[in-house]
């Protein structure tokens, strides 16, 4: 290793030759000795060898299990053509169409009848997606059904776009200032749910989502919403009587809060989570 | 040379001015993920916090730090003024506005994404602009030591390039290839997509193009520490270099073999096969090799110094040695913790091994204790060390560098030996808050709490040194500082193997290298289908 | 002698020949250790199949819920005509579909999951069982437990402001127990209200 006396092609190609030696040697562990003894029925073919290590085998294929019938939760597909269409409603026709919708959402949705929900600053697509799920049933609910079934999805858009701009409900942004109390130091255990979550159960923070303080696509904004719809929402997805959630996430958490946790936490969220402050 | 001094020292003073806040930044960020009350603890303040910590402690200031370095080597070693120096400052600011342009949305809490911004997760866009504003800078650099480093050696024909500076060039073409991966990730896949003209993002591309600059840009940041542990150390400790050919042998290494081992970060990863994983697994543990040549050059070379000092017997060097001086203390404090970092590496790259400990604490504990030990250690003992020769003002104490460095050392092993031993005990990473009531989780408590004392320590020692060069800065201007002088080899060779003073040779080998490991695994997504993933964002960007 | 050490005249102190006999000595005793650790890793990989996951497979992510094999009645542990088990996670912000899942002790076990937005991991505490979850592909790992009980798996990569509270359980009973459960017991036994 003397500077200075080699031949620069002697050390040029001994050192050509140990990389092409190391290269080969890794290639022939990695692919013709290592994935040989990857097969679970025994060894691989050198052929078998090669398309395990570079990964062309597949397993999803030819797995036999018996597949349970498809139970569809919604056939929206946040694909950028559907965020487009239910971006895209124009607020002023969907003023007209939501007069007959503000019969109940609005004048009763306040008043005698708690568990329908206000829509009133509600985001566009969740609107979207909660008419379209009811127009395919992946939603059930009594007048909801006929309803949605009667309007298209360029009325759905407007009708989001409309509500979207009233005042209500706060904008879901995933919030962007920093607050305190929001972690497990938190004495309330309200709090921490909402904030927090619970990692023990798994239960992921309500306002990771939901907000204030999250964003997920499709999950509404929940604060100042009715304290009954809420509840009864919950309840749903925990039975499973609601399963238009895509992915089941809703479904999966709520069956893991207790009856008063869910009481407490509508409760909460449609004061307005002012008081938790 | 009076600009030239004036740009290093610019480099290096945006450099640490992001790097106290840093660190102010990861002990809150300690706190949050104790049992300890801490203010504001909002997980979403900690991802942001996190976001920030990360890309400054990985692309601003090391950055910045290594292009002030190798400037002043430029200079320095090659006795001449820096040529293109008007490009230099055009790169300096440019990497300011960068810096300032991705920092800004993660202020605003708009980009929480992490340093590592895995898509199909997106940030903001001023974030990715801002990162390839930082990249585009840096390139003015590669260049120009790419250029001084050809001019120094068309006008001193056959004769050896010194060794600072041929190393920092290694670095610098190093660094010039590595960054290509993270920037076709950015430009080509996300930018695309967060300013709006794309809607998916193939996830699995992405994670194999920034694979390919997440492990070389660990050699991007070390390498700067090894060039101060060959030329610089041995001038301070007063003895000489045990062999200037295995320093060139090991950064020559270092060049070929960074980038072609990218994929062990991406091990327990879908998108790609066993095959191309054991490869990139097999060339890691040839990485690991220039490391370890250097620890025995350096211990050698410290040995000599040692004994030169009249350290006699099996180890009486050690205590000859001049531990009053920064640049000797700071490179012993480095190898002690290069020995459990390193292990630590030895680990992660083994496959079953690092099935144990993907993603928990230990990997953050590892990178910590090796960048933030070993490395940075050693920036601050260059630190110390240009100072003086950047401000042309003494450095107010050596007394106080050294209490420096010893507490940063000891901060450092506070805090990651017990994040390690969280790690290996499952404590998954990333996470802003751990609910101590769990049985499991209060187990590790102590050694969150630990931690936090570490990072106390840490934080007083970047005070210290901040205020140490800053007290310094303005300190009445000495007599004369004497010129930096790099160390002579035991051996100084007359002239070099062409082969150790050039690069095209290994410029051919690691572009070959980088065809044969990544050719397939990146080539590969163009032939598969159906994997596009839409884009996510942590916050709502679309108007209501 | 510090200074004569600075000084040009002192070149030399050390023969060249020592420096590189010993450089050379030092580089093949460390090539050795290398190579000994690598050895390991091949053994283990050949022998104890201890090897990275490798079949890669993709899928749409943002049609998992209309069809294929990551639908929502298609989730959790299933027993394949041969008698091992799949079990099929759904990584997502911030649940694991299902949350929980009952597997029998001491039998293949293929893990196979799939994200429909953004990256995630896991890793099933105290195993070496540990991968990533990234959105168009599905991730297919196998694992034996040994031994019965509950295992937490957190999510083990960023995927969003809730990440920190994201995970699932796998309980792991004796086979005997196994068989007797019926298939929506294998999810139902554990953590529901």
């Amino acid at each position: 290793m003397s500077a200075g006396n080699g031949s620069g092609r002697s050390w040029g190609f001994f050192a050509v030759a140990m990389l092409t030696g190391v290269v080969a040697l890794s290639f022939g562990f990695g692919f013709v000795l290592l994935p040989k003894y990857q097969g679970t029925q025994g060894p691989y073919s050198a052929k078998d060898s090669l398309y395990h290590a570079l990964g062309l085998h597949t397993h999803g294929k030819e797995l036999g299990s018996v597949q349970p019938p498809l139970k569809v939760p919604t056939y929206i597909v946040w694909t950028d053509a559907t965020i487009r269409q239910a971006m895209g409603g124009d607020a002023k026709r969907g003023e007209f169409i939501a007069l007959n919708c503000n019969a109940c959402h609005v004048e009763q949705a306040k008043s005698t009848e708690p568990w329908i929900p206000i829509l009133a600053g509600l985001d566009r697509l969740v609107t979207y997606k909660q008419l379209d799920d009811f127009r395919s049933g992946t939603r059930l609910s009594g007048p909801m059904s006929a309803i949605a079934q009667s309007l298209t999805p360029q009325d759905y858009a407007d009708v989001a776009a409309y509500y979207a701009s009233q005042p209500g409900m706060p904008e879901n942004t995933g919030e962007r200032m920093p607050h305190s109390h929001r972690t497990y130091r938190n004495p309330d255990p309200l709090q921490r749910l909402i904030f927090a979550g619970d990692p023990k159960r798994g239960i992921a923070a309500c306002a990771s989502c939901h907000g204030p303080g999250g964003y997920l696509i499709g999950a509404p904004a929940l604060t100042n919403q009715n304290a009954a719809y809420l509840g009864q929402q919950l309840q749903a997805f925990a039975q499973g009587t609601r399963a238009n959630d895509m992915n089941m996430p809703m479904r999966t958490i709520a069956r893991l809060l207790t009856p008063e946790e869910m009481k407490s936490l509508a409760s909460a969220y449609a004061k307005g989570l002012a008081e938790l402050q | 040379m009076e600009r030239s001094r004036l740009l290093s020292l610019a480099h290096l003073w945006a450099a640490f001015l992001c790097f106290l806040p840093a660190t102010g930044l990861g002990l809150w960020q300690l706190l949050m993920r104790s049992p300890l009350p801490v203010p504001v603890d909002d997980p979403n303040a900690y991802y942001a916090s996190l976001t920030a910590h990360g890309s400054i402690m990985a692309y601003v200031f090391p950055t910045l730090f290594i292009m002030g370095f190798g400037y002043a080597i430029a200079v320095s070693a090659l006795g001449r003024p820096l040529r293109g120096e008007n490009w230099a400052w055009a790169g300096f600011v440019l990497c300011v506005v960068g810096s300032l342009m991705a920092l800004a949305p993660i202020a605003g809490g708009r980009s929480s994404i992490l340093y590592t911004f895995y898509p199909p997760m997106v940030g903001n866009v001023w974030y990715y602009l801002g990162v390839a504003v930082v990249i585009i800078g840096s390139y003015f650099w590669v260049a120009l030591m790419l250029i001084n480093f050809a001019a120094w050696k068309r006008e001193n024909p056959g004769k050896p390039v010194p060794l600072a500076m041929f190393a920092i060039t290694t670095c610098a073409l190093l660094w010039g290839w590595t960054a290509l991966g993270a920037t076709s990730e950015v430009v080509f896949q996300i930018l695309p997509v967060s300013l709006g003209w794309r809607h998916t993002i193939d996830a699995g591309l992405a994670r194999t193009l920034f694979s390919m600059t997440l492990h070389a840009i660990v050699y991007f940041w070390l390498i700067p520490a090894y060039v101060a542990f060959y030329t610089l150390m041995p001038q301070a400790a007063g003895g000489r270099l045990y062999s200037d050919t295995m320093g060139r042998i090991a950064f020559v290494l270092f060049l070929v073999f960074s980038i072609p081992v990218g994929m062990h970060h991406l091990f327990m990863d879908p998108e790609h096969g066993s095959g191309f994983k054991f490869v990139h697994s097999l060339l890691t543990f040839i990485v690991a090799l220039p490391t370890l040549l250097t620890v025995f050059t350096i211990t050698a070379t410290l040995e000599i110094a040692g004994r030169a000092r009249g350290g006699k017997g099996l180890l009486g060097w050690i205590r000859a040695l001049p531990w009053n001086e920064p640049m000797v203390l700071s490179v012993a404090l480095a190898l002690l913790l290069l020995a459990p970092g390193g292990f630590g590496g030895l680990i992660n790259m083994s496959y079953a091994m690092n099935a144990m400990i993907h993603n928990t604490s230990w990997v953050t504990a590892h990178f910590h204790l090796i960048f933030g030990g070993v490395v940075v250690i050693m920036y601050m003992a260059i630190g110390y060390e240009l100072w003086p020769r950047l401000t042309g003002r003494p450095l107010i104490t050596k007394r106080a560098a050294c209490v420096q460095l010893w507490l940063w050392f000891w901060g450092m092993l506070i805090m990651t030996v017990p994040w390690h031993i969280a790690g290996l005990m499952g404590q998954p990473r990333r996470y802003a808050i751990f609910d101590y009531t769990d049985p499991g989780v209060a187990k590790m408590a102590w050694l969150d709490i630990l931690s936090v004392v570490g990072g106390v320590i840490l934080v007083c020692s970047a005070a210290l040194f901040f205020y140490v060069l800053a007290r310094s800065s303005l300190a009445s201007a000495a007599e004369s500082i004497s010129p930096i002088r790099y160390a002579l080899a035991v051996n100084p060779p007359a002239r070099v193997h062409p082969l150790l003073n050039g690069f095209m040779f290994w410029n051919v080998l690691l572009l070959a290298l980088v065809l044969i490991t990544y050719g397939y695994p990146v080539g590969q997504f163009f032939f598969l289908h159906n994997q596009d993933a839409p884009e996510h964002s942590l916050t709502r960007e679309m108007k209501r | 002698m510090a200074e004569l050490l600075n000084n040009e005249g002192a070149s030399g102190l050390i023969p060249e020949e020592t420096v590189e006999r010993t450089e050379r000595r030092w580089l093949f005793a460390m090539a050795t250790v290398l190579g000994l650790m690598l050895a390991v890793v091949v053994f283990t990989g050949v022998t104890q199949m201890m090897n990275p996951l490798s079949d890669v497979e993709t899928i749409n992510p943002a049609t998992l819920h209309l069809q294929g094999e990551f639908v929502e009645s298609n989730l959790g542990t299933a027993v394949e005509t041969d008698g091992s088990i799949t079990l099929r996670f759904l990584a997502e912000q911030y649940t694991f579909v299902p949350q929980c899942a009952v597997v029998p002790a001491g039998t293949l076990i293929r893990f196979r999951l799939t994200s429909p937005d953004v990256t995630h991991g896991f890793f099933v505490g105290t195993t070496n069982t540990n991968a990533m979850v990234v959105p168009g592909y599905v991730t297919n790992v196998m694992a034996r437990f040994e031994h019965p009980g509950t295992y937490t798996m957190p999510c083990d990569e960023f995927c969003g402001f809730g990440h920190h509270a994201m995970a699932a359980s796998v309980v792991v009973v004796p086979k005997e127990q196994f068989t007797k459960l019926r298939p929506e017991e294998r999810i139902t036994t554990c953590g529901a209200q």
